[in-house]
């Protein structure tokens, strides 16, 4: 898929903001286009990732910047939204069927427990439509499993934290110690609320093109899109909102996304140089760590304590602070996360820049059983 | 309105059609795969193993621990009262279900036995989970 190159990104900074979505979005589209050095007019077509907004939110988001005429498609993939269209855009694009496409991705999610997260009613009546208890779960299995304790956990929300200091687009940008996690309020054992992520607002963008029209657009060097992996639930998945799951047996919807977005990029995990990965929670990057291929099951920690997913390491995930910092706009955040990558790659990520990334990797979860991964290079 | 006149929660979790009152030992409506003896809850009508047809059946009433946390401040929408125990109770039908569970978190360790029990939630008659032998 080396046809595909992300020509231009955009942002609107991930946080709480008195605009509205639509004003949240049209920020990240104009900046994207400005970004790519192209005008609505060029576009082919705009497929916009939200989840819960109105009735055509992206043609309604799209009016306060142009009427270009071309289709707009929305898309809803809970957490997996913004990478939905990435898939779309990407496959479009390389079949030929069009060279220029506009993703974008726009939230404005209410405070606090993700209400709607496709639970029957009965679910949420009965207490159990809760995200965090999912999270919660999966972190206690880790703490069994593995060596992982909580200051494990807690150090995972420390290093994010530390490296949203540098990001001007991260909604938390102060540094905290593993007191200051372990301390906070306890919202499902064992995970802190410094340990879960923050449903906001924000919105991102990318502008994708073929690799003839950014010859044409003079870019050189271009970051190219080298695969997008999507994959939905099989049977021995277990992700919110599933009331139950297999009892001896359970299967990773992140590691099947990833074998197939290195199978088509021709990499493997030894060859990342950089990753924005799905922290909803603490543990959920410690998972990540394993189902990408970091390390052995059992070495998450030992991962995580050697410092080479931290800033200046290795393999450093979530340089960007993560959704631990910047908070998760659920249609937002995967196009958030490539907006990092793109910086990474172009060098211009200023104080958390990766040394020399030449190859990045954005992975996402969401409710509904979607994981999605993307390899990006330059 | 009697206890044994509530109106369910959902529909078909609960095996028993006939008279219920919270606390009654009960088993859970679930599907069964006759090919590859899958088990699934809430019932499905195929069975997401083989793609076979599968069929309604119950589980037990008792089941494992394998999975537990608690939580401490108010879902929407939850008629449950906080703070309260979440479990992921295993059946030795293979199956591992979410419930709450009438103890509190501490009183819940991994292996803990439980049981099945028809629950007031609200107005309505759900399901929860007991200390096994025990009132909860």
């Amino acid at each position: 898929m080396d046809n595909v190159v992300i020509a231009g990104v955009g942002i609107h900074p991930f946080g709480r903001f008195d605009l509205s979505y639509r004003q949240l979005g049209a920020v990240a589209a104009r900046d994207a286009l400005a970004d790519a050095g192209i005008g609505l007019a060029d576009l082919d077509s705009i497929l916009v990732g939200n989840v819960g907004g109105e009735m055509a939110k992206g043609q309604n988001t799209m009016e306060l910047i142009g009427r270009p005429g071309i289709p707009i498609i929305n898309v809803e993939a809970a957490c997996a939204s913004s990478a939905s269209t990435l898939l779309l855009a990407s496959q479009l694009i390389n079949s030929g069927a069009a060279r220029a496409i506009l993703c974008l991705g726009v939230e404005k999610a209410p405070r606090g427990f993700i209400a709607a997260s496709g639970f029957e009613q009965w679910q949420i009546e009965s207490g159990l439509g809760v995200n965090p208890v999912y999270f919660a779960l999966m972190a206690q299995e880790l703490l069994e499993t593995t060596d992982a304790k909580a200051a494990d956990l807690a150090e995972v929300s420390v290093k994010n934290h530390r490296h949203a200091v540098a990001n001007p687009n991260a909604m938390y940008r102060r540094e905290v110690t593993q007191e200051d996690v372990l301390g906070s309020r306890m919202v499902c054992p064992p995970l802190t609320l410094l340990m879960l992520c923050a449903p906001n607002e924000g919105a991102a963008a990318a502008v994708l093109v073929s690799a003839s029209y950014a010859r044409e657009l003079g870019i050189s060097r271009p970051v190219r899109l080298n695969s997008v992996a999507m994959v939905s639930r099989t049977a021995d998945d277990w992700f919110v909102p599933a009331a139950s799951r297999q009892a001896g047996r359970r299967t990773s919807l992140t590691a099947r996304a990833a074998a197939s977005a290195y199978e088509q990029a021709g990499i493997g995990p030894a060859d990342i140089d950089v990753i924005e990965c799905q922290d909803t929670d603490a543990a959920s990057e410690l998972w990540a760590y394993r189902d990408l291929g970091l390390c052995e099951p059992g070495n998450e920690t030992a991962l995580l304590r050697s410092g080479e997913t931290a800033l200046g390491g290795r393999v450093p995930v979530n340089p960007s602070g993560g959704l631990l910092s910047k908070g998760e706009p659920l249609g937002a955040s995967g196009l958030g996360q490539v907006h990092e990558i793109v910086q990474q790659l172009r060098g211009r990520a200023g104080a958390r820049q990766v040394t020399g990334a030449r190859t990045g990797i954005c992975h996402v979860m969401g409710a509904g059983h979607n994981a999605a991964v993307l390899v990006a290079s330059r | 309105m009697t206890a044994a006149e509530r109106d369910r929660l959902g529909e078909g979790l609960l095996a028993e059609d006939g008279p219920l009152v919270p606390g009654k030992v009960v088993g859970l409506r679930a599907s069964h795969c006759p090919a590859c003896a899958r088990w699934e809850f809430p019932a499905l009508a195929y069975c997401p193993g083989c793609d076979g047809r599968a069929e309604p059946s119950a589980l037990s009433a008792q089941a494992t621990v394998i999975g537990v946390t608690a939580v401490l401040h108010p879902p929407p929408g939850a008629l449950v009262p906080v703070p309260y125990t979440v479990a992921l109770a295993a059946f030795p039908e293979g199956v591992a279900v979410l419930g709450v569970v009438t103890a509190a978190l501490d009183d819940v360790p991994l292996g803990q036995r439980v049981e099945t029990v028809a629950m007031l939630i609200g107005e309505r008659l759900g399901y929860g989970f007991q200390l096994a032998g025990g009132a909860g």
